[in-house]
């Protein structure tokens, strides 16, 4: 038997982050909020197995990145079925400067340097573990975040003003 | 760079994401219509001789209550799962799909409404309201709309002389008789202008219908939805002239109210040749519910595609399902369907 409040607190305690995710990869909320709920019904329909993970976050993220990637497109008619039966209510203003900029540079970036990248800056994770979930080597990740930070600053750096004309040394914080 | 990603984060925190309780039900409705597309197919072909066969209810709820079953899984304790949207479907449909999830079903004769004509053998209401959390084995009451006598003929006048191997699929015969245009919001026609009559409803010389369960595959699941398909058959110019006073009324009335809601009518596209057949045009039906019914969005839209060819005019009605319009390509190729057989064989035989 599924346990809802076991599914509710893991959606209360991951859904932002993975939205976050979902953005960053993406580039528009509108659909990283469809994939969000989207991978969480998928969740819930196998929450009695998915509870007995160790880390359910991690194969939330795996269904995020996937929808992503190559699954988004199908979920037009879904976008359109769950704004009209549930409609958002749009009272949260449009992304801010910085935001669109972070976006923008990231879509420019090959796919698995931004979910790198999205992965480290935004769910925490470190590099042996952004490894691990890419199926790739911790070296090749390192170069990914190098490489991806570096498109980042400059792509970041060419608009005026920015404060990332500031940041001269991105993060080289790896852990 | 963090700063960055710092300002998305707290970006995330202020969208709106819809609560856990809410996604629950929403994945547990999914899953009940993947499960009862199947059975419900099945159910809408046996549905109308069921219905025939015996009669519905002539008392009030308060004294016929009917208990069907009390079918369901074997569970040492009951699930909490949402209950599935019935309304609208006949008592055997809802019967099925409500058992299919576990929950006992107990059917009452609903009394009739104040105005408007019932959908007789439709469920009317149900208690307790779909997409709620309640445990699998509840009873689930149901509200169907009667009477309807066993053998009941059509009050419609269409001599239904079309071969039904025209329609793609024919589960339950349309009675046009039956829709009010003046109340009635789920009509197989779009009537833009209630209650005109258009002129060239004198020039049919025959007009069938057939409502149908079609499924559609979205991300690998299979769903079910409704198409209306009707083919009528004019004289003289009455087809080309159906189109031509069908569009002239979407242009004039723009929308109408109709039991609690506005259905507005507007063209999508029109076409003399392009599209399909000699004629095509396509109307999108837009309901706005003043409050948000039951199981259903308050804003729907759903597609019509109205294809001439020669005498004849193929009408599919999207009726979507849980108020949820159906694929385009669903109603595109059932029309395209429709017309190759119509082209192929137009012989008036049963």
């Amino acid at each position: 038997m599924r346990n809802a409040d076991g599914f509710d607190e893991c959606y209360r305690s991951t859904s932002r982050r993975l939205l976050s995710y979902a953005y960053a990869l993406t580039g528009d909320w509108a659909q990283a909020q469809d994939l969000v709920q989207e991978t969480y019904l998928k969740a819930w329909r196998q929450w009695s197995r998915l509870s007995e993970y160790e880390d359910i976050e991690a194969w939330l993220r795996l269904v995020v990145s996937r929808l992503a990637t190559d699954a988004w497109r199908r979920l037009a008619r879904w976008r359109k079925v769950l704004r009209l039966s549930h409609p958002l209510e749009h009272t949260v203003a449009g992304p801010s400067e910085q935001t669109v900029l972070l976006t923008r540079a990231l879509a420019a970036l090959p796919p698995g340097q931004r979910q790198a990248i999205a992965m480290h800056y935004l769910m925490d994770l470190s590099v042996n573990r952004i490894a691990e979930e890419l199926g790739t080597s911790p070296n090749t990740i390192k170069s990914w975040l190098a490489r991806g930070r570096a498109a980042l600053a400059a792509a970041l750096a060419d608009k005026p003003d920015s404060p990332m004309i500031a940041i001269s040394s991105l993060g080289c914080d790896l852990p | 760079m963090k700063e960055f990603f710092d300002q998305l984060r707290d970006e995330a925190e202020q969208r709106e994401l819809p609560q856990p309780a809410e996604v629950r039900a929403r994945g547990d409705r999914r899953v009940a219509r993947r499960g009862a597309a199947g059975a419900f197919s099945l159910a809408v072909v046996m549905a109308g001789g069921f219905i025939a066969a015996r009669p519905l209810f002539h008392e009030p709820p308060s004294v016929t209550a009917d208990r069907v079953s009390s079918a369901g899984p074997h569970m040492s304790a009951p699930e909490t799962i949402a209950v599935p949207n019935v309304v609208g479907l006949s008592r055997s449909e809802a019967t099925t799909v409500l058992q299919q999830q576990g929950f006992k079903v107990q059917v009452m004769a609903a009394s009739p409404p104040p105005s408007g004509s019932p959908q007789a053998g439709k469920v009317r209401q149900q208690d307790p309201v779909s997409a709620k959390l309640i445990p699998s084995e509840t009873t689930v009451t149901i509200w169907v709309d009667g009477p309807q006598e066993p053998g009941r003929v059509c009050a419609d006048k269409y001599p239904k002389q079309l071969a039904t191997t025209l329609f793609v699929k024919a589960d339950t015969e349309i009675c046009y008789a039956d829709v009010d245009p003046l109340t009635t919001i789920s009509e197989s026609l779009p009537v833009p202008c209630p209650p005109s009559v258009l002129p060239s409803e004198s020039l049919i010389e025959d007009r069938r219908g057939f409502t149908a369960v079609f499924e559609e595959i979205v991300e690998k699941v299979r769903f079910p939805t409704v198409l209306d398909q009707t083919i009528s058959k004019y004289k003289g110019t009455g087809a080309k002239d159906y189109l031509t006073e069908l569009a002239g009324d979407i242009t004039r009335c723009k929308s109408v109210m109709r039991s609690g809601a506005r259905i507005a009518y507007s063209i999508v596209a029109q076409s003399q040749q392009d599209m399909l057949g000699d004629q095509s045009l396509l109307i999108d039906v837009e309901r706005r519910h003043a409050t948000k019914p039951e199981g259903g969005p308050q804003i729907a839209n759903f597609r019509v595609l109205v294809v001439r060819t020669g005498l004849y005019v193929i009408v599919v009605y999207d009726k979507g399902w849980e108020g949820n319009g159906s694929l385009p390509g669903t109603i595109l190729d059932t029309a395209r369907e429709m017309l190759r057989r119509l082209t192929v064989s137009p012989s008036p035989s049963r």
